[in-house]
């Protein structure tokens, strides 16, 4: 009898111990494992015609048209409180000189594609959840395929296409423009020799740096718009389920640019320093 | 299977499960080519589910489809489409595109399918549609600036400006006041006349179903219990059939006082 209490006992940890760290691990791999397969499905269907340009235009507009302005805004500021910043650390070592190198290397690197990457995400990716979801609990995604239309050909593959092609440029954009903050920070209220900035800089950033980033900008604008995508395609359950989508679609591309930018660090330097 | 000139889809023992939820269960279902087949049933019965394995968006686990002949099933979305083109479909709630105007939204099958046609021979086209169904002056108008009885038409007019074969009706009478419910019987019956056209309405509407039906198909638990023609149907011995028309109230079986 206590033996078998005992043996009851060690069954339900080991199912506890399933219901607490297997299921949420295995629904994980199958949420990837989703938008792999949207993503495969939205592939398939940029080979096959017709490609309509509309919606590439459509997307691209509200994707990257419609950022120039806040992604320029948080350019700016994040280059210039960076200055800020690094001309009071690097003072205290007396290499004030290398504030504009240090700037250059960190905004084509890291700040710019990552911080772009989430002001559009945040912007664009919630509305083109919303905007899917909506579509979805009201049949229009339905409609779509009863015309002979497929809806990842229509809605998703111009999306994804959008994130990928804009999502670079609008980082190069962050780049000038945080360039131009720091510059007058440092130069300007700072007192750096402005010579000194410039050619430090110029000596230190190169194309490398560059490419890094933009290669960054266009995987996660790629994936801001998958997960944007997967979620509003996949919503469901009215006002609420459409508003469970868009909020998971914020922090589900947040999450994918965080965790991609590590390992795509990672195997950059690894592939530059050879 | 041999195939039957008089039915234009046939449904064999088709099964759907979502999650625990079995849905469908072995249904065997004809639809007859140029005629109205109303497929009646209580709510969440698997209606819309079933009409939705009809033109392919749903595929079923277990069975088979053929439409004009060909099984459906096994083909992948590229070729579903040209089967899809066969079908126009009237959704419950319209499913306008909101962010087009109402001639944007007639007119996008044609301009997705109809890429020969010039703007100016669409626009006909499509004013010509909207008239016919009674709807003018709205073409600039979008669908959240028109009544709920105009988006169905509407939606009814982006589903036949294609010409279709085969027309599918989600729910059309639902919340629709009696006189509009009338309306639209006739509409459905009037289109069927003139154009020929094969109609699949899915309906509990026991009224509507026997003023238009050619062919009445009863679903319940998953499965076709009782189908035929509307004398057929009124002197059926199936238990849960006779219950539901007479819980209905709006026709009486026969044989019973």
């Amino acid at each position: 009898m206590s033996e078998d209490v005992e043996q009851r006992g060690a069954w339900d940890r080991i199912v506890a111990v399933n219901d607490k760290l297997w299921k949420p691990a295995a629904s994980m791999v199958e949420t990837v494992g989703e938008h792999m397969l949207l993503l495969g499905r939205a592939v398939f269907w940029l080979l096959k015609p017709p490609f309509r340009w509309h919606t590439f235009v459509e997307a691209a507009e509200f994707i990257g048209v419609q950022s120039l302005m806040i992604v320029s805004l948080i350019g700016l500021f994040v280059g210039m409180v960076f200055a800020l910043q690094l001309t009071s650390a690097l003072r205290q070592f007396g290499t004030e000189s290398f504030v504009g190198a240090t700037l250059g290397l960190s905004l084509t690197r890291e700040l710019a594609p990552v911080f772009t990457s989430i002001v559009v995400a945040a912007r664009a990716g919630a509305g083109m959840a919303t905007e899917l979801g909506s579509m979805r609990i009201t049949e229009q995604i339905d409609a779509l395929s009863t015309m002979a239309v497929n809806p990842v050909q229509y809605l998703v593959t111009p999306r994804i296409l959008a994130g990928i092609v804009m999502v670079p440029l609008l980082a190069m954009l962050f780049n000038v423009v945080g360039m131009a903050g720091g510059y007058g920070v440092a130069v300007w209220i700072e007192g750096v020799d402005k010579g000194v900035f410039l050619e430090n800089a110029r000596w230190i950033v190169d194309r490398k740096d560059l490419m890094q980033g933009l290669i960054k900008a266009t995987v996660f604008g790629g994936g801001l718009a998958l997960v944007s995508c997967y979620q509003g395609f996949n919503a469901s359950g009215g006002a609420k389920g459409v508003g469970i989508g868009t909020t998971r679609a914020v922090v589900g591309s947040f999450v994918t640019i965080l965790v991609l930018d590590y390992f795509l660090t990672d195997i950059i330097l690894i592939l530059q320093h050879r | 299977m041999n195939r039957d000139e008089r039915y234009q889809i046939q449904i064999r023992g088709i099964e759907k499960t979502f999650g625990a939820h079995h849905v469908l269960r072995g249904v065997d279902l004809d639809v007859e080519r140029g005629k109205i087949n109303i497929i009646i049933g209580g709510s969440g019965q698997g209606k819309s589910v079933l009409m939705k394995h009809l033109m392919g968006l749903l595929k079923p686990d277990k069975g088979q489809i053929w439409v004009d002949g060909e099984d459906i099933v096994p083909l992948d979305d590229f070729e579903l489409n040209r089967v899809r083109l066969k079908f126009g479909m009237s959704f419950q709630y319209s499913a306008l595109f909101d962010s087009l105007t109402v001639e944007e939204n007639v007119a996008f099958p044609l301009f997705e399918h109809r890429s020969h046609m010039s703007k100016r021979e669409i626009h006909d086209t499509v004013i010509d549609k909207l008239r016919s169904l009674g709807l003018e002056n709205v073409e600039k108008k979008y669908p959240a600036e028109i009544s709920g009885g105009m988006r169905k038409r509407v939606g009814l007019a982006r589903a036949l400006v294609l010409k279709p074969e085969i027309l599918l009706y989600d729910e059309p009478t639902t919340g629709l006041d009696p006189i509009a419910t009338k309306n639209v019987d006739d509409m459905i019956r009037d289109i069927s006349k003139e154009t020929g056209v094969t109609s699949v309405v899915i309906s509990h509407d026991m009224a509507s179903t026997f003023r238009i039906a050619d062919r009445i198909s009863m679903l319940n638990e998953g499965r076709i219990v009782a189908s035929g023609t509307p004398d057929e149907i009124l002197v059926s011995q199936n238990e849960f059939l006779k219950a539901f028309v007479e819980m209905s109230g709006s026709v009486r079986m026969k044989g019973t006082a």
